[in-house]
Parts: C-alpha cells; structure tokens; sequence
C-alpha cells in the first residue's frame, strides 16, 4: 500500500499501461491524476503537469509512461519517413523532459520521485522498432542523468522496465522471439507493475537510484 | 599513418564529422588499412585538409561537405560517394553536435536539445536509412557504427541532455542489428575517451581535469584518435568482427566498467 498522502501524476494514461498504473497506483491508496500522453510543445506539457499539480495540491512521484502511438507498431526501418520519426523520437522525448522539468520544483519540496516506465525493448533492441527503441534507451539513460543530477536535491529517479507484449502493439511476433522465455511461470500483468513502483517511491526503497528494475518473468537478464 | 595493404582494402567508408578529432582518427585509420574515405565534415575548411592529409600519406580520401541534420545533404554524400568509388560497405556515424555547454534540467531550453537531437540522433537516422540500400549490397561486407559515448549508458550529471542522445544510438544499433543481420551486415557502436579538440579546450580551460581524468582511467591515460580509436572502427569495419553485431565497444582506458 502507498500513503494516501501520494500525491501522484501518471502521464500516458491515456494507453493501456499508464492508464492501469493510474488505475493501480489508486488501489494501492495513492492520490492519482492521471493525464494523456505528453504533447512535444514544452508549453503545453509543462501547463498540463502544473494543472495537476494544482489539483493535487503538490506532487510527490511523477510517474511516466506513454508513447506516440505509431512507435509501438512494428515498422521496417527504411519505410520511416521524418514525420514518424518527430513523433516517434521527438515526442517521446521532449515530452519526457518537458513534464519532468515542470515538476522538478515540486518535488524538490516534497523530496519525490520520478519513476519512468519503459518496455525492455530499449535495453534489448527489437527488429522493426528501431526508432521505438532508441526512444526508450534514451528515455532510460535521461532518467539514470535525472538521477545523478537530482539526487543532491532529495529527488529520486528511477525506471521500471516492462515486459514488451504490455506495450508494444504485435509484440509477440514482431519481437519477443529474441528473448527468452519467462523464467516463471506467472507472466507480469500492468497491475503488477504498480507493486514495484510502490516499491520503488516508497520507505523501503529509500536507496533506489538512477536504477532500472525489469519485471518480465526474467527473460531480459542483462548485464 | 602510411597506407598499407590492409584488411580494408577495396572498401568504401563514410566517416562523420571527419574534420577533427575521434571522426578524423577514425578516417586516418580506416585508409591507412586500405579504404577509400569520405569525410563528411559540415565544413570545408575542416573537412578538405583532413582529405589532403590522408592523401598526402598515400590515403585514399575525399572530402564532401556534409551536415548530416539535412536530409538532402547525407543523400548527396551518399551518391557522391558511390559515383566515385562505385559503392558504399561502411558508414560511420561520428558527428556530435560542438560541446555543449553545463547545463540544469531544470532550465534547459529546446535550442540545447534541438542541437543535440539534429545530429547525433537525427544523423544517425539518416545516415542509416540512406546508407542502408548500399549496405545490403554489400552484404557481408557491409558495416554501420556509431560512435557513442560512455556518457550515453551510465548518465551524465553535468550533461544530462546528452547522454540520452548517446543512447539513442544504442537503442537504434541493436535494433537494426536484429533487423539487418539477415543480410550479413553488422551493426555496432563504439564509446570512445580521446584526446580531441574539445577535451584539449576543456583541459585548458580547467588544468585538473586531464590528471583528474587520467587518474580514474585504469590505463592511465587519455585515448589517441587514432592508435585507439581508429583502431576499434578499423576492427568493426574489418572481416575479423564479422560475427560482432549489436554491440557497443567503450574504448576509454577502463574508466567505465558497466556490463
């Protein structure tokens, strides 16, 4: 369970693993707005981020997820053009940036968390999905700096990488034959998700840092 | 370094931001073991003496003018560089964007991200993607490296904007390794340490820092463009890495340990 007190916002709620996380996060006792998709505009992603924070009156854990829906679509690389690369690529990532950076302040008072969600394909790389994985790999190593950067400040920032069927569109064949079958025989459902990020904000993971915790049944064991 | 008969030979080799540093030892190397290069160098006046240079030590190398945020512009290298050598097996992506400076998420602005995006990652898309119809008739030959950094897996505290960039690249390597290894074609990264322009202007700048560096690198040392890196990307592009695809090979000293 988290402490009512959470105060929470989960971007991408508006696809299927942010909106469980919103849904799950809840459950678990946290004070959750739940908003869509980060827009590329730095404008309009830092006015939404400070919506929220009206709302809840604060924040305490930004948690982030949600991508340009085309990057989770199997594409092979040299049918690309440069506008499913803005989206894919720029939107991810500034969308990224510009959330986290109007919430920096905020959890600056609150000594909070960041916690990024990211499917394995980053760490892994998946056929078809080029411009998708590099998104997420660098998504990962700009919360791994976030990380390095904020920690003196109080803030902690970390990743949970998924499982990639819970994000990617035709993951199973596009993809996840490169990995190995799950360790165990319980497969990670999104709701299983939010027992790590809970995990992950709260006292017991106090000495989380800059760190990625895979939950996918051990399949992608790397390093 | 004098060209040599060398495991290279009869290759054809785009090397980014060639006009100095870790791109020019890179191109150094690679036509010392026998390729013809191609420095892509935003600017000439960079980019036409590193050529002469090669030349002049028996190299085969040209240079074409190249900002690899355009589109057309990594088009017009790539067609230039098969009329005049008849094909393309390796491209090297190594242009980055000038140093940039210290910068606080807090306040970081688009311009600086913008920057960094455009070319090490925009670059990287372009000079896969044009490179690519090349690559696969080269085949088992055919090579794609990006020069990455270590930065780029463990996270940077005073550059937190360009360690995502770096990778990025990661990210795409491994994924177009999978994609394109069918064909035979290897596709890898390389994070290098080296004594290049902008660490030169950053040990100036601030005197500790090439002992502070050395003193963390187990080797104790700073890489040479050449001698150390060049000869990483001559290993990658050569026959002998055949079998390497979807790795990333940090050559700095043993600073960072991370796998």
């Amino acid at each position: 369970m988290m402490d009512p007190a959470t105060r929470t916002i989960v971007t991408g709620a508006d696809q299927p693993l942010g909106a469980a996380a919103a849904v799950g996060l809840r459950r678990r006792g946290a004070a959750v707005v739940p908003i869509d998709v980060a827009p590329m505009d730095r404008t309009a992603a830092c006015a939404r981020i400070d919506a929220a924070i009206a709302e809840l009156g604060g924040l305490d854990v930004l948690v982030i997820s949600g991508w340009y829906p085309p990057a989770l679509q199997p594409r092979p690389f040299e049918m690309l053009d440069d506008a499913d690369f803005e989206g894919i690529w720029e939107r991810g990532m500034q969308g990224m940036l510009w959330s986290m950076q109007a919430a920096i302040p905020h959890l600056r008072e609150s000594c909070g968390n960041i916690v990024v969600l990211v499917p394995t394909t980053g760490m892994s790389g998946g056929s078809q999905f080029g411009a998708a994985a590099a998104t997420f790999e660098a998504q990962r190593i700009l919360m791994k700096a976030a990380a390095r950067q904020l920690g003196p400040d109080g803030i902690r920032v970390n990743a949970v990488a998924v499982a990639p069927e819970l994000v990617l569109a035709d993951a199973e064949s596009a993809e996840v034959h490169y990995l190995a079958p799950s360790a165990i025989a319980q497969e990670a459902s999104a709701d299983d998700v939010c027992d790590i990020v809970a995990f992950v904000v709260g006292h017991t993971g106090r000495h989380l840092c800059g760190q990625t915790i895979t939950i996918d049944g051990g399949r992608w064991l790397a390093p | 370094m004098a060209r040599t008969v060398g495991r290279l030979s009869g290759r054809t080799a785009i090397i980014t931001g060639a006009g100095q540093g870790v791109g020019l030892g890179i191109a150094t190397r690679l036509a010392a073991e026998g390729a013809n290069v191609v420095i892509a160098a935003r600017r000439a006046e960079t980019g036409e003496p590193a050529a002469e240079g090669i030349r002049s030590e028996g190299g085969s190398a040209i240079c074409v003018v190249t900002d690899v945020t355009r589109r057309e512009d990594v088009q017009a290298c790539v067609a230039e560089t098969v009329r005049q050598f008849g094909g393309l097996e390796i491209m090297v992506h190594n242009a980055v964007a000038g140093a940039a400076a210290v910068h606080r998420l807090d306040d970081v602005g688009p311009g600086v991200w913008e920057r960094l995006s455009r070319t090490a990652v925009w670059g990287s898309f372009y000079c896969a993607q044009i490179a690519s119809p090349h690559l696969h008739a080269a085949g088992r030959r055919g090579r794609l490296i990006f020069i990455t950094s270590p930065s780029g897996v463990e996270g940077s505290h005073t550059l937190p904007l360009y360690s995502p960039v770096k990778a990025a690249q990661r990210g795409l390597a491994k994924s177009l390794a999978r994609e394109w290894g069918a064909a035979g074609i290897t596709v890898n990264c390389i994070g290098p340490v080296a004594e290049t322009p902008a660490l030169v202007a950053a040990f100036q700048s601030n005197p500790q820092l090439r002992d502070r560096l050395a003193a963390r690198t187990p080797l104790g040392r700073i890489g040479d463009a050449v001698l150390d890196i060049g000869a990483a990307a001559a290993f990658l592009a050569s026959d002998d890495a055949s079998y390497v695809t979807g790795q990333t090979l940090i050559v700095d000293g043993g600073h960072f340990m991370g796998f």
